[in-house]
């Protein structure tokens, strides 16, 4: 990012080329924003028909509708009060190791670092099946 | 100072991975034991070592199949696109820069901070039978499929949350080659392509592996886009894995497949092993 702004001149400046570049930023905001403003659209209109481009009507029913939920006022306290926890816990853990797998040689390296890479090979979903089989038993002990 | 986080890997990865294989292998006694009551159709060793009848019972169900092929299909398709798109970006922004090098490689860091299970709805609902696509095309009289609930789904919807991390990575490793190098080659009459083939690639070599690797295995894996954007069956074997372990209850068989696509991520991963050796020899600290 250095050299961000450090222009070469290798670049065929027709028109084509411009128009290309336009239109796959085009595509782009398409492929990347399209689905994020549809879903939020639809959390303000009261139905929307297909195929109109725009919806029946505007409201702001469904907000006060989860406003009132407590079950969703729940989730989201817990979402409040895990996730700090959960990054504070892991930076404690983690940013002391990197300093330590960055600055010294020691022994096994190697091989831890490639036991955290074959870790991350292990597919999540697969890891939490295999730690609810181990949890189900040390519930019982 | 490593010891907390490689003691974290052994006691929450590590020890679960090895309890699991020996469950896969039959092993039901010890901490294997409540989930061979509970689960279904478990099969129990009748060697030392174990039997391999639960992947025999795995590879036999007509389900397997057809879902591996989804995984893979999905896995290297969108895989493939995800490092062209991160490579032409990264190259254009290299060369060209300017305004609207950044405008795209801005849009496409967005997906970094949405949440998965977000944008997984969000491109459902985008793709689906009355979303934004078929609406707009309708208007031009184009009757255009519903993607919502089929692997092109879900490979859109794996391209777009794997961009990001893809396009950092490549991106970050083409700006580190000096335009000195780029400028030369320029000067010395060397054609655009030539000047990406066998400068730019080779010397963001391990920055680009690590890319595809870490994309690839992420892909496979994944759960939360085929669970939200495919269809029930064939699926992602992430999907089935959450499947059979818990509204299947075959808890065994869920740990099976886990590790057929452990198996086929390990093989991934010996790339990115390769490449890492490859420039340590080539820089000559091997």
């Amino acid at each position: 990012m250095l050299r961000g702004n450090t222009k070469l001149n290798l670049q065929a400046k027709s028109l084509i080329t411009k128009a290309l570049i336009s239109l796959f930023i085009l595509f782009m905001a398409v492929f990347i924003l399209g689905p994020l403003f549809w879903l939020a659209a639809r959390a303000f209109v009261t139905s929307w028909t297909y195929p109109n481009l725009l919806p029946d009507g505007l409201t702001l029913q469904w907000w006060r509708v989860i406003t009132g939920d407590e079950s969703l006022k729940k989730a989201i306290r817990n979402s409040l009060i895990i996730s700090p926890i959960v990054v504070l816990v892991a930076s404690i853990i983690c940013l002391p190791a990197a300093y330590a797998f960055a600055r010294y040689k020691f022994f096994g390296r190697r091989a831890f670092l490639i036991g955290m890479f074959a870790a991350n090979a292990f597919p999540k979903i697969g890891l939490f099946a295999s730690i609810a089989t181990l949890y189900y038993t040390l519930k019982k002990l | 100072m490593s010891l907390p986080p490689v003691l974290v890997l052994l006691c929450f990865v590590g020890a679960p991975i090895l309890i699991a294989f020996a469950f896969s292998l039959g092993h039901t006694g010890g901490l294997n034991q409540i989930i061979s009551l509970v689960g279904q159709e478990i099969y129990t060793k009748d060697a030392w070592w174990g039997t391999f009848d639960a992947y025999n019972s795995v590879f036999q169900d007509a389900r397997f199949g057809p879902d591996l092929r989804t995984t893979l299909t999905v896995t290297i398709f969108a895989t493939v696109v995800v490092t062209v798109m991160a490579l032409g970006m990264g190259i254009y922004q290299r060369i060209h820069g300017g305004k609207l090098a950044t405008i795209i490689v801005s849009l496409s860091l967005v997906p970094l901070f949405v949440p998965v299970v977000i944008a997984a709805f969000a491109i459902r609902t985008f793709y689906d039978g009355n979303g934004f696509l078929k609406a707009v095309l309708y208007q031009f009289g184009i009757d255009f499929p519903t993607l919502t609930m089929t692997a092109n789904a879900i490979t859109i919807g794996t391209i777009w949350t794997s961009l990001p991390f893809a396009i950092l990575m490549v991106s970050s490793g083409l700006q580190s080659i000096p335009d000195a190098l780029i400028e030369s080659a320029q000067d010395a009459g060397a054609s655009f392509f030539r000047i990406v083939r066998t400068i730019m690639i080779p010397l963001a070599f391990v920055p680009i592996v690590i890319a595809v690797t870490f994309t690839a295995i992420g892909i496979m894996g994944s759960f939360t886009v085929p669970y939200f954007l495919g269809a029930n069956q064939p699926t992602m074997l992430g999907v089935e894995i959450a499947m059979f372990f818990g509204p299947y209850n075959r808890p065994q068989q869920s740990v099976v497949m886990a590790f057929v696509i452990f198996v086929a991520a390990s093989l991934i991963a010996v790339a990115y092993v390769w490449a890492n050796v490859r420039s340590a020899k080539q820089s000559g600290r091997i």
